[in-house]
């Protein structure tokens, strides 16, 4: 900062910062916070997989053909974890060209992923099942867990764009709870994987954007008060 | 200042620790410039408030910064965050609402001519579009670099080196051209 005359500290402010002068201890660094989000979905990605097993058609499917979609979920999903932890801290977030790509990256994925992956197999686009939302709650479940650590870790830190860290964190760990999901659900057509999967994963985008939203109004609220 | 002459990060740590006289050793060595950059936001009446605002949200804040992050950017993220806060309730300084004595004294070559050239750069400043006001402001006066200055705006580094080259531009421009009138602020 450039040399400024001493300017006295006022009363009240010094008072409203005595009266809660404790020992903080700094946050992790960010990459420790999605590596602990990401491991909790890891977790649950695993008893998911324990509990209802793989896929009945892994050995049908070629290599490829599931590991691209499989990574792309986790690595777009877990990029955006990372990124919300990021902006948890100030001055420390994405710049918004990548902020923009990974969203835009993300919404793709969770179209382009089930169609191309419904052809590539030759599922038709509407088989019997093709609207059951069991997945949707399993999806729902798994993600939980993670979701809720990475709002609280969010919330420990001081976003000054808390909307885009919540939405980013809900998409993230859909994304990751995604990717286990599309390595036990048995059905392959686009139908239900854009209702059940991608809607759940724009469920948590929802719920970390409201959660957001209100973060950035109770912050206004106590500002104005 | 260079980053290993920088008391602030020290500061910092200290104030974590629980030091209240490092609070307020922060607070004189930031205040005035903190001020500065929030009457770019904001009116001189509110400018005073925001800055405690901003020590507040600071103090709510403390547990984020790292001493390997840089300080500056840090704090002036956050002051921004409270001037964007108040601008959702009160509403953007205009232009012709910029003040001379909003300028900081390091700006002016000399007591004789301060009055007419502080007058003249705050008119070339109230054109630009604020973006590139708001970068000209902390590249220039608050001494921060490109790369500090897209941290704490969110814009990216080359969106930052665009602001400055035509703020550098117009304002140029600007001066070049005859002296105008005191409340003439429509545009070069």
């Amino acid at each position: 900062m450039s040399a400024a005359p001493d300017r006295p500290l006022p009363p009240a402010l010094a008072e409203a910062i005595r009266r809660d002068l404790r020992p903080v201890r700094p946050l992790m660094p960010s990459s420790a916070r999605s590596a602990i989000v990401v491991i909790i979905a890891a977790v649950a990605a695993v008893v998911l997989i324990v509990t209802h097993g793989l896929r009945e058609d892994m050995d049908a499917i070629p290599g490829p053909l599931f590991w691209i979609p499989f990574i792309l979920r986790l690595g777009v999903g877990a990029l955006l974890v990372a990124f919300a932890a990021r902006e948890a801290v100030p001055s420390h977030g994405p710049a918004r060209p990548a902020r923009i790509a990974a969203f835009t990256i993300a919404l793709a994925l969770l179209v382009i992923l089930p169609e191309a992956f419904a052809r590539a197999v030759g599922v038709p686009r509407f088989p019997p099942r093709s609207v059951d939302l069991v997945c949707y709650e399993i999806e729902m479940a798994v993600a939980a867990p993670a979701f809720l650590l990475a709002c609280w870790l969010v919330m420990r830190g001081y976003a000054v764009r808390p909307l885009f860290a919540m939405t980013a964190a809900g998409i993230g760990v859909g994304l990751l709870a995604d990717a286990a999901l599309f390595a036990a659900c048995p059905i392959d057509n686009s139908t239900h994987w854009m209702l059940a999967h991608s809607g759940a994963v724009l469920s948590y985008a929802l719920l970390g954007a409201v959660a957001g939203g209100v973060i950035q109004r109770l912050r206004r609220v106590t500002s104005d008060k | 200042m260079a980053p290993d002459d920088d008391p602030l990060p020290a500061l910092m740590q200290r104030y974590q620790g629980g030091e209240e006289e490092a609070f307020g050793e922060i607070y004189r060595l930031t205040a005035p410039a903190i001020s500065r950059y929030l009457g770019r936001w904001v009116d001189s009446s509110r400018v005073g408030d925001l800055t405690q605002e901003t020590f507040l949200q600071m103090h709510r804040a403390r547990r984020t910064y790292r001493p390997e992050l840089p300080f500056r950017p840090w704090l002036y993220a956050i002051a921004r965050h409270v001037a964007q806060q108040a601008l959702r309730t009160h509403g953007r300084k205009t232009s012709k609402e910029f003040g001379v004595g909003d300028y900081p004294d390091n700006l002016h070559p000399s007591v004789e001519q301060a009055g007419s050239l502080r007058l003249e750069v705050e008119q070339a400043l109230a054109t630009l579009p604020f973006d590139q006001r708001e970068a000209f402001w902390l590249a220039e006066v608050e001494g921060l670099t490109s790369v500090e200055i897209s941290r704490l705006t969110g814009a990216s580094e080359g969106a930052i080196r665009v602001r400055l080259h035509r703020a550098h531009k117009k304002l140029k421009e600007w001066l070049r051209q005859p002296p105008r009138g005191v409340g003439d602020v429509s545009g070069a």
